[in-house]
C-alpha cells in the first residue's frame, strides 16, 4: 500500500466492477452509479475510483441499497448489486455497529465509575448494619 | 468466639488425591508445551473461533461454579439470613479455587502472554473495552476471595497469638471486604454476557439479546446456589458426615424463585423479539436450546415444591440439573450458537481438553487439602 499498490482484484478487473479508492470518493461514485438511468450509456472508471481510464457501456439497473454505507455501522467496503445483498450471502445488519452497542452499555453502567461506587456504598451500609446487629461467631 | 466450623483431619494424600495429581501433571506438561510451541500446537483455535474450550469452560463455567461464595454472601449479608452462615466458608473455598484458576487460565489463552502485564498499567488500557472490565474485576475479586478465606486459614492456627491478632483485625474490615465481594461478581458476571453482544449476527438470535448481561448474572447466582448444595451433599457423602438437609433444601427454595424469574424473562425476551420459531427448527441450535431450558425447568420444578426438595435425592438431581443448565447456557452462548461464517469449525483438541481436566483436578486437590487441614465445613452437632 505504501508503494502505491492496491488489491489485485481491483488491479485486474477489466470492467470497473471492483474499484479501489478513498471511502468518501467511493461513496460519491456509488451514489453517481445509483442515480444513472438504466438503458443509457455511461462511463465507469477502471481499477481506481480516481482513474482516467474509463469504460463506456449501457447502464444496467442496481438494487437501491448501497451495502456498507450504513450496514453494521458502515464499512470500508461498499457493495452495489443487481440482486438483493442477502442473496449474495451478505449478512443483514442493523445500522448501529455491535461494538457501539456494547460500548454504550459499558459507558452507561460505568461512566466515571459513579454507579459502581454508589452500589458499593449501599452494599457496605447494608452489610455493616447486618453484621453489627449479629453476635458474630 | 464460638467456632461453628471444624477441620476434618485425616490423611491428605489418598488414592483419589494421587489420581488427581497425575491429571495435574499431564496438564502441566501440556501447558509447558503450549508455552514453548504456541497456541496452534495444542489447540484447535482459529481466527474464526478465537475463544474455545478454555474460555468457555475454565473462565465462563469455572467462575460461575465459583459463584457459591457470591450467592451465599448475598443471602447472608445482604438479605440478613444468618441461618445459612455455616455454609459460607465452604462456598468461599470453592469460589477461591474456581476464580483463581479461571484467572490463571486466561494467561494460557492469551497468545502474546508476555504482553499481559499491560492490563495492570492504566495508561495502556482501553477503558471502553468490556474485556478489560471483566479481566480487572476478576483479578480484583480473586484477591478479595483470598482475603475472605484468610480468617479460615488463620483460625486453623489459633494457638498462634499472631494469627489470632491478624484474624481479629481482618474481621473489623469484614463489611468492606464483603461489600466488594458482592459488587465485583455482579459487575463481571454481567459483563461476561456483554462480551457476546459485540458478536452481533454471528450469535444465533436464540442467545443474542440485549439482555445477555442480565441472563449471565442470574444464571451465575443460581449456579452459585446450586454448587453450594451440590458440594454440601457430595462432601457429606465423601467424608461420611451427616447431611445438611433442612438448610440446603431452604437454599434450594430461594434458588427456585430466581430460576423462575429467569425463565419467564428468557421466554418473554424471545417472544418480544419474535424468535420463538427458531426453537422448533430441528437443528443443533434448537436442540441445544431445548436441552438447556429443560435442565432449567427440571431444576425449577424439583426445587419449587417442598415435597421434592426436602428429599436429598431430588435435591441432588435438581442442583445437578441447575449446574448443567447454567453450563449449557454458557457453552451455547459462546460456542454452539456462535457461527463466524462459512469455512470455520471448532472442536477442542485433545491437549486442550487435558489441560482443562488438569485445572479441574487441581481445584479438587486444593479443596480436599483445605477441608482436611482447616476449619471449613460446619461443625457436627453432637446431641
Amino acid at each position: 500500500m505504501a508503494q502505491g499498490s492496491y488489491p489485485a482484484c481491483c488491479e485486474f478487473c477489466p470492467n470497473g466492477g471492483s474499484i479501489f479508492g478513498d471511502v468518501q470518493h467511493l461513496l460519491e461514485e456509488a451514489k453517481r452509479r445509483l442515480a444513472l438511468e438504466p438503458g443509457k450509456m455511461a462511463a465507469y472508471p477502471l481499477h481506481r475510483v480516481d482513474s482516467r481510464e474509463m469504460r463506456h457501456r449501457i447502464v444496467t439497473p442496481y438494487q437501491k441499497h448501497l451495502f456498507g454505507e450504513k450496514d453494521g455501522g458502515g464499512s470500508q467496503v461498499l457493495i452495489l448489486a443487481g440482486v438483493p445483498c442477502d442473496k449474495l450471502g451478505l449478512p443483514i445488519l442493523p445500522d448501529e455497529s455491535t461494538a457501539a452497542t456494547s460500548e454504550t452499555i459499558m459507558h452507561s453502567l460505568y461512566k466515571g465509575m459513579i454507579a459502581p461506587y454508589v452500589v458499593l456504598g449501599a452494599l457496605f451500609y447494608i452489610v455493616y448494619k447486618n453484621t453489627t446487629k449479629q453476635d458474630l461467631p | 468466639m464460638v467456632e461453628e466450623s471444624q477441620s476434618l483431619g485425616g490423611k491428605v494424600i489418598t488414592k483419589p488425591f494421587m489420581v488427581l495429581a497425575a491429571l495435574v501433571l499431564v496438564g502441566v506438561i501440556l501447558m509447558l508445551y503450549r508455552y514453548l510451541f504456541g497456541l496452534g500446537a495444542v489447540t484447535n483455535l482459529s481466527d474464526g473461533y478465537p475463544w474455545g474450550l478454555w474460555i468457555t469452560y475454565d473462565v465462563l463455567v469455572g467462575t460461575a461454579l465459583g459463584c457459591g461464595g457470591y450467592a451465599m454472601a448475598l443471602l447472608v449479608y445482604i438479605f440478613n439470613r444468618w441461618e445459612y452462615h455455616p455454609l459460607v466458608r465452604s462456598a468461599i473455598l470453592t469460589s477461591v479455587f474456581g476464580y483463581t484458576l479461571a484467572g490463571l487460565a486466561i494467561f494460557l489463552d492469551i497468545g502474546r502472554y508476555w504482553n499481559g502485564y499491560n492490563l495492570f498499567l492504566p495508561w495502556h488500557v482501553n477503558f471502553n473495552s468490556v474485556l478489560v472490565e471483566v479481566a480487572l474485576c476478576i483479578a480484583a475479586y480473586v484477591a478479595i476471595l483470598w482475603i475472605e478465606l484468610a480468617p479460615t486459614v488463620l483460625a486453623g492456627h489459633h494457638q498462634n497469638p499472631k494469627a489470632r491478632e491478624a484474624r481479629e483485625s481482618l474481621e473489623r474490615w469484614l463489611p468492606v471486604i464483603v461489600a466488594l465481594g458482592i459488587l465485583l461478581p455482579t459487575m463481571h458476571q454481567s459483563s461476561l454476557g456483554t462480551l457476546m453482544i459485540i458478536a452481533g449476527h454471528k450469535l444465533s438470535p436464540l442467545w443474542q439479546t440485549g439482555l445477555l448481561p442480565l441472563f449471565f448474572l442470574l444464571s451465575a447466582i443460581t449456579m452459585g446456589f446450586a454448587v453450594t448444595i451440590f458440594e454440601s451433599i457430595l462432601s457429606s457423602l465423601a467424608f461420611k458426615r451427616p447431611f445438611e438437609t433442612p438448610m440446603i433444601a431452604k437454599v434450594g427454595g430461594v434458588m427456585a424463585w430466581i430460576i423462575g424469574v429467569y425463565l419467564v424473562i428468557r421466554l418473554l425476551d424471545l417472544l418480544v423479539r419474535g424468535q420463538m420459531g427458531l426453537i422448533f427448527q430441528g437443528n443443533l441450535n434448537s436442540f441445544m436450546f431445548i436441552l438447556e431450558n429443560l435442565c432449567y425447568l427440571v431444576a425449577f420444578i424439583l426445587m419449587v415444591q417442598p415435597a421434592s426438595r426436602d428429599q436429598l435425592r431430588w435435591l441432588f438431581v435438581a442442583s445437578t440439573a441447575m449446574l448443567l443448565a447454567g453450563s449449557l447456557y454458557r457453552f451455547n452462548a459462546f460456542l454452539v450458537g456462535f457461527n463466524p461464517g462459512p469455512g470455520w469449525s471448532y472442536f477442542p483438541a485433545l491437549p486442550e481438553i487435558f489441560i482443562t481436566l488438569g485445572i479441574i483436578a487441581l481445584e479438587l486437590m486444593g479443596y480436599l487439602y483445605f477441608v482436611k487441614r482447616y476449619p471449613v465445613l460446619p461443625k457436627i452437632e453432637h446431641a
